[in-house]
């Protein structure tokens, strides 16, 4: 038996220990937003948060990430309102949609490390995720209106 | 553009009352599939108002990021006078009666979706809004005129009085729609026109609960992979399941149409049971062998063929002789992959009297005929519902991985989600086509541009696919032997005609005035499956075109953009000149700067047209796209924001096949398999910022979905001769 710290609450699951971390989401969970796009940690589709950090659910084992504390997108917030979401929404980002839990869980890892994120930061920390509708401008748009949102919520 | 658009002058004038299209607008769907609760009133196919006073949009378009979700809904609201959030969204089934008038096939492609929508659903909105006024006004026994419907209620202007949908849709079933009926005028639009911002369908897809194919999930549903050939032709000699069928949750393990099905309950427990499969493949002795470079020589052998004239004006070998600046130039291009970034899959629940199919398609007319055919069903009991679509770019035209989850759910009497993985979806694609040109043109002593020959080496796609569409657009009602038979001949005619369309357009019907033009089309398939990718046979066309024009501007010394306006002088070719200059004058085409490239390229296509100028760079020998502005010309712009978008869309798409990565084949096999070997563009690679600038005229509404993508490639190779005075004739770039 395999326990993971999903979202605030731990679940048992009867897995082999080497499911990816990924399947075990989707379809143990029924926790969908987090998408399978290549299974080879290449596109960043499967983003999740592991202790706070961006991870590839496609490339981790359950057995490694027992105990650790699993965030996906269905737990970043209870209703879309974490800045990330919120800025998003207001640059219109998303096209087909399919990449964007990924691109958000990366963009939402970074503004919680990095208060004030420079362009090289943001690049390093969103080419991990690719986007075949092309919405890489408004991305980067959206990740300095999120880390200015949060930073001004704060003080 | 179809008969239901209006002629342009009478887009914008004052009063713009149209025929309502009776016929067109009045029938509704055969089946239930989409109805929802408490519906009393279905003025049309597209709305129904339900007794709790929603107002139901039917979007009959495939949402796959273009944005129709947002965009045909607020076209409906401004009718209606609603707020856009209010409508409440349902997926069309596949009927006929949302059959494109474009192509006789219920379809989002061809960057048609607003075009072909734009009066249809503005007349269908505006006569429910009529006739719900209508009923209100004679409720009260007052004037229509003096009614006016606003959200969910009606209200009479002269008395405080208001009705709900409830109390007006009985009355309102009972009205005969009127004959012609009154749209709003441009100058009264709330909505259209300007950016729509946030998207409907933002908020599921930020907080992960829009649901893509690959999400579907129903009662007894199994999950399958099929092992596919890995070589173009080969087929299945033997293959042994045994280690297969001992592994956990499999529940069978057997030969179909693509190859060899593994069912099991989930698709985790089919990540390690596909290692265990052994297949013995029977090579096809042809396609076994097909490798990259015996595709481009066997295209260059066969450009000394005659093939097909699509074009032959004037007498271009005589014109050659007198040119002073010739050039005689062979372009190459490869096989291009889609990348959706949700690959292939499908669901499908085959029962004994029905058929319910769930997935990412762009054409559930195609799927719902397909089905037909496999199951026997009748059309009325077989049932499609397209969900959210993680990427099309015209993969999902196609009816491969369709077919394959009507067959396994068929085996296996249950539902079936088939699911390929990253490999399956790279290596068993139905690609862009791979073709060769060779351009022949010169210009005369007085500079004039005297002579152009082009001929391309290259398969057609409808030769390969037609058969599917063809059967779709027959008559229901013909029995499937005679479709099958009318669908192969279909394909047979591209093949033996060599018609296809779509091999050459942007092409064949050249933008540039020439006295002597000779365009051949020389047919010919190695045999890589084919598909529609976006803007189809314009992705090579305008990059062949848009350089060699560019190399005849250099020879002869002359500005790039000024060469191309001197030639622009057809009637025809206005609004090609409108976004070239457009574009020039927002780049500050002529200033130069230090160690930066500019090229500049224009291309039309599906209605719309598109310029580019862009700047270009070395940053440690690898190309860098520093600046790009965009002029584009689509008509009336109905969304701004969504525009905007498509056009982001296609030049970050495009510089995937630019720079990035191509699909190469190698002992009949494709030699990519995953985003390492056929690499898409990052986030670190894409331009800052994408600057885009919209003609403003009077023409109705054009589609956007695919004519941003063209022009970018000789607008960055235009722009890399520039900087280095290398010609590349070939895509991706790679220099050195």
């Amino acid at each position: 038996m395999i326990f993971l710290h999903v979202n605030g609450k731990t679940v048992e699951l009867n897995v082999p220990d080497d499911t990816p971390l990924l399947w075990a989401l989707r379809e143990e969970l029924k926790l969908t937003g987090t998408k399978f796009g290549c299974g080879r940690g290449l596109c960043g589709a499967c983003t999740v948060h592991l202790e706070g950090k961006a991870a590839k659910s496609c490339v981790l084992d359950v057995r490694s990430v027992q105990g650790m504390k699993i965030t996906t997108i269905e737990g970043l917030s209870p209703d879309g309102s974490h800045p990330v979401q919120k800025a998003w929404n207001t640059l219109n980002v998303p096209q087909c949609g399919y990449c964007q839990c990924g691109q958000i869980m990366a963009a939402a890892a970074l503004i919680a490390q990095k208060k004030k994120p420079t362009e090289s930061d943001i690049e390093l920390a969103m080419s991990g995720n690719l986007c075949r509708c092309g919405t890489y401008q408004r991305i980067r748009k959206a990740v300095k209106l999120a880390a200015n949102n949060a930073r001004a919520a704060k003080s | 553009m179809n008969e239901f658009v209006t002629d342009r002058r009478d887009f914008l004038k004052s009063s713009a009352i149209l025929t309502s299209g009776l016929i067109l607008s009045m029938r509704l769907p055969l089946s239930d599939f989409a109805l929802a609760a408490n519906t009393e009133f279905r003025p049309n196919a597209w709305l129904q108002f339900t007794l709790t006073g929603e107002i139901v949009f039917i979007l009959d378009k495939a949402e796959m990021g273009q944005g129709v979700f947002t965009t045909l809904a607020s076209i409906v609201a401004e009718e209606l006078g609603v707020e856009p959030h209010l409508l409440k969204i349902r997926k069309a089934p596949a009927d006929r009666v949302y059959i494109n008038p474009m192509n006789g096939i219920q379809i989002t492609g061809g960057s048609s979706s607003v075009a072909e929508s734009f009066d249809p659903l503005r007349r269908a909105a505006a006569t429910a809004r009529y006739l719900l006024e209508a009923a209100a006004a004679k409720k009260w026994g007052v004037s229509i005129e003096s009614c006016e419907m606003k959200e969910d209620r009606v209200f009479h202007r002269g008395s405080d009085r208001s009705l709900g949908f409830s109390a007006l849709v009985a009355i309102a079933t009972t009205l005969v729609p009127p004959a012609e009926v009154q749209l709003k005028k441009i100058q009264h639009y709330a909505l259209l026109g300007k950016p729509i911002i946030p998207r409907l369908d933002n908020h599921q897809k930020i907080t992960g609960m829009a649901q893509f194919g690959i999400d579907v999930s129903l009662p007894k549903m199994l999950t399958a992979i099929i092992v596919r050939a890995p070589a173009v032709g080969s087929t299945i000699d033997s293959f042994d399941a045994t280690e297969v069928l001992k592994m956990p949750g499999v529940k069978g393990a057997f030969r179909v149409s693509t190859g060899v099905a593994i069912v099991a309950e989930k698709y985790w427990q089919l990540i390690p049971a596909r290692e265990q499969l052994q297949v013995q493949w029977r090579k096809d002795p042809e396609g076994s062998t097909l490798s990259s470079q015996k595709i481009t020589d066997r295209f260059r052998k066969n450009l000394s063929k005659k093939g097909k004239s699509l074009r032959k004006e004037g007498d271009v070998e005589s014109a050659l002789k007198r040119c002073s600046v010739y050039i005689d130039a062979e372009y190459e291009l490869p096989y291009l992959a889609h990348a959706t970034m949700e690959p292939c899959n499908f669901t499908a629940d085959v029962r004994l009297d029905s058929c319910y199919l769930y997935g990412p398609t762009q054409s559930a007319g195609i799927a719902q005929q397909v089905a037909v055919e496999m199951t026997g069903l009748p059309f009325d009991k077989v049932f499609v519902e397209t969900t959210f679509l993680g990427g099309g770019f015209g993969r999902r035209l196609e009816q491969d991985y369709v077919k394959e989850a009507v067959e396994v759910s068929r085996l296996m009497k249950c539902p079936v989600k088939v699911m390929w993985s990253r490999e399956d979806d790279m290596k068993n694609s139905m690609y862009r086509p791979a073709n060769l040109h060779r351009l022949r043109g010169g210009l005369d002593s007085s500079g004039e541009l005297v002579a152009w020959s082009h001929q391309m080496v290259g398969p057609s796609i409808l030769s390969q696919v037609a058969s599917d569409y063809a059967k779709t657009s027959f008559p229901q009602w013909l029995p499937n032997w005679t479709k099958a038979v009318g669908g192969w001949a279909g394909k047979k005619s591209f093949a033996i005609q060599s018609n296809d369309p779509t091999a050459m357009e942007g092409a064949k019907n050249l933008a540039y005035s020439v006295p002597n033009l000779w365009v051949d089309y020389i047919q010919d398939d190695p045999g890589v499956p084919l598909g529609f990718w976006r803007s189809v046979g314009h992705s090579y066309t305008a990059f062949v075109v848009e350089s060699f024009v560019d190399e005849l501007a250099r020879k002869a010394n002359a500005d790039p953009f000024e060469f191309r306006c001197r030639f622009l002088t057809m009637k025809e070719t206005e609004r090609n000149l409108g976004v070239l200059k457009l574009v020039a004058e927002k780049a500050s085409w002529g200033s130069k700067k230090k160690d930066v490239g500019r090229g500049i390229a224009q291309h039309a296509s599906f209605g719309s047209y598109v310029a580019y100028a862009v700047d270009v760079t070395l940053v440690d020998d690898e190309i860098r796209l520093s600046r790009v502005v965009a002029a584009v010309d689509c008509g009336f712009v109905v969304n701004p924001d969504g525009a905007r978008a498509q056009i982001e869309s296609a030049v970050n798409f495009a510089l995937s096949s630019i720079l990035k990565g191509e699909i190469t084949l190698s002992e009949g096999e494709v030699e990519q398999s995953n985003f390492d070997t056929y690499e898409l563009l990052r986030f670190n690679e894409a331009p800052r910022e994408v600057e885009i600038h919209f003609v403003s005229n009077s023409h109705p509404p054009s589609g956007l979905g695919e004519p941003g993508v063209p022009p970018l490639a000789p607008a960055i190779s235009n722009a890399l001769f520039d900087l280095t005075g290398k010609r590349l004739r070939r895509l991706p770039l790679r220099l050195g």
